[in-house]
């Protein structure tokens, strides 16, 4: 049995526009579906088609060439478009190898999926661990898969799903991600210089609703932890396998319970593990007491989803905190010298062209020194705003898609010309060419 | 007094380089790719293909011709510098002051040719040799990234 996982990549279109990514990020979630198929004995490979740079054509090649019995498509929203192109591609060439796709994007359209893409055989739906792992020894095995919980698949021209599986509770049962299946290697991801840096998680899932996100809808409201002794042990383990350096903690809100990043603290000094690292959470999820001990033990920088600096937004969006404690949380931690990265949403309801100033005020007072993140809203499949869309954004100002773009830019264009040199942001390399 | 000469450069927010850029990095990817062929493991077509010859371009073919900025509504002229923001991939892309220069004159009215003259006419100290050669670069780069395109 020959398994094949799938990253395809983000660019739209047939065509790649844009330049070689130089250190692409580590898909964590194909890394751990791997461990799991590893544990079972199943041969797998992962395909990072975004990493290797590659195309469509090249994918058909490489599926003749490897012939793999099952291929597993993770997507997000954003490139499921790509996910379909590579179904396709594969379905070309190998029309007898099974397809799967699963991540956040499938789990919610999984009916649609079925319904509509006859390249796609079956849908995973929520974490994929423990489902594709199954669905792939009952395919080793001839057996039938209709028992497996958490698919959804074609039966008789019809989808049909299985019931749901619980949120995996032991997280600490899951093996090490299998960064060894990475090519041509885990380098190509972590880069050949001084700062080795890996992604490591530590819980899943979020108690808080914000209406654009589908963290909590995917897996679930219950904030489930691995021991921090666990977490530890992963880091001791990369440190000497790979010689990681720099760690960036993935979870959604990774300091959720204070008790436990202290602890977690305490554990990394203990060891005496010489250490950077990074994380992301809420604002209103830190105080300086713990920004100073997290800072001590090597934490350098932190993501901030802040969304938006207008409290009529942040209300609507049910986020959930002031703007000032996000103000005061972004000052704290540059005091500290602890580097900020502010992500923010462009277009969420009640967006006015108030609310989208008050984003450069924030900006011009709080002075980040990591990266300003403004994104467009991408309403997502599995979010309250998806399924509520219209009543949403009824009766609320809202701005043309138009006005978003050109305060994106200018949010861009005044924080980083006014804070950064080119030389600050990334030179993008030009070609090497000789005018003749 | 002439300002100093800053070769035209693009930053972005995350690490990109021309498909026709060679550097450090893509040795290491290129020689594990040629082990994991060399065993079978891979197919060829599966290495990313990164060349590292010079790529030889003819100024003749491009002289006459007349680049024009793509996507019009999403770029934002900062006035000493210009930003952009690619409409599909959404990623913003940062102009420095003589890479805002040729931008500028990516109207789709002056030709390759006027910009040269108009570059060496901001730096005459500097070698005209050095000014084509970085000016062709930016151009392409800017093509390549999907920015520009030459009629």
């Amino acid at each position: 049995m020959k398994a094949l996982l799938l990253h395809p990549p983000y660019w739209t279109g047939g065509k790649k526009p844009l330049g070689y990514m130089e250190h692409p990020t580590v898909p964590l979630g194909l890394c751990y579906v791997a461990s799991m198929l590893e544990r079972h004995g199943v041969k797998a490979r992962i395909l990072d088609m975004y990493a290797l740079d590659m195309g469509m054509e090249s994918l058909e090649k490489r599926i003749s060439h490897e012939a793999p019995d099952i291929v597993g498509i993770t997507s997000m929203s954003c490139n499921f478009p790509n996910a379909v192109r590579a179904a396709k591609a594969i379905k070309k060439v190998r029309p007898e190898a099974l397809v799967v796709t699963g991540g956040v994007h499938a789990t919610f359209v999984h009916r649609e999926i079925i319904e509509n893409i006859p390249e796609i055989d079956v849908v995973v739906r929520y974490e994929g661990e423990y489902a594709f792992s199954e669905l792939v020894q009952a395919v080793d095995r001839g057996r039938s898969f209709e028992g497996i919980r958490g698919l959804t698949f074609r039966k008789g021209g019809e989808a049909v799903s299985t019931p749901l599986r619980d949120p995996l509770e032991d997280l600490d049962a899951l093996p090490y991600p299998a960064f060894h299946l990475l090519e041509p290697s885990i380098e190509r991801y972590i880069g050949v210089g001084k700062t080795k840096g890996f992604p490591v998680i530590t819980t899943r899932g979020c108690p808080y609703e914000c209406i654009f996100c589908s963290t909590a809808a995917f897996h679930g409201h219950r904030y489930r932890t691995r021991k921090t002794t666990k977490v530890v042990d992963e880091i001791e383990y990369l440190m000497k396998k790979y010689g990681a350096n720099n760690i960036s903690f993935v979870d959604d809100n990774f300091t959720m319970q204070k008790a436990r990043v202290y602890e977690l603290c305490r554990e990394i000094r203990g060891r005496k593990l010489s250490l950077k690292w990074g994380c992301s959470t809420r604002v209103d999820l830190l105080d300086e007491a713990l920004l100073k001990t997290m800072n001590a033990c090597g934490c350098e920088d932190i993501f901030f989803g802040i969304e938006s600096a207008s409290q009529e937004v942040l209300d609507a969006i049910k986020k959930r905190f002031k703007v000032q404690q996000a103000k005061e949380m972004v000052k704290a931690a540059e005091r500290l010298g602890v580097k900020t990265h502010c992500s923010f949403i462009l277009g969420l309801p009640g967006e006015s062209a108030e609310s989208l100033d008050s984003m450069i005020e924030f900006l011009e007072e709080t002075k980040p020194t990591g990266r300003v993140l403004p994104n467009i809203l991408d309403i997502l499949p599995g979010t309250e705003l998806y399924e509520k869309k219209g009543e949403y954004f009824r009766g609320r100002s809202g701005i043309p898609p138009a006005d978003v773009t050109k305060t994106r830019i200018e949010l861009l264009l005044k924080f980083y010309m006014l804070n950064f040199g080119i030389d600050e942001l990334f030179r993008i390399m030009p070609p090497n060419i000789m005018v003749e | 007094m002439e300002p100093e000469y800053d070769p035209p450069a693009i930053g972005g927010l995350t690490p990109l380089r021309s498909c026709r850029a060679g550097d450090l990095g893509s040795d290491l990817i290129e020689k594990i790719g040629e082990l994991l062929v060399e065993k079978g493991m891979i197919p060829k077509d599966a290495v990313p293909e990164i060349p590292k010859e010079v790529f030889k371009v003819k100024l003749a073919d491009y002289v006459g011709k007349k680049p024009l900025r793509r996507y019009k509504d999403n770029w934002i002229d900062g006035g000493d510098k210009i930003a952009v923001i690619h409409p599909e991939t959404y990623l913003p892309f940062f102009m420095n002051s003589s890479c805002s220069r040729i931008c500028r004159m990516c109207d789709g009215d002056h030709t390759v040719g006027d910009i040269i003259t108009a570059t060496q006419a901001a730096w005459p100290r500097v070698p005209g040799k050095v000014l084509v050669q970085d000016l062709m670069k930016a151009l392409l780069l800017l093509e390549e990234l999907d920015l520009i395109e030459f009629r």
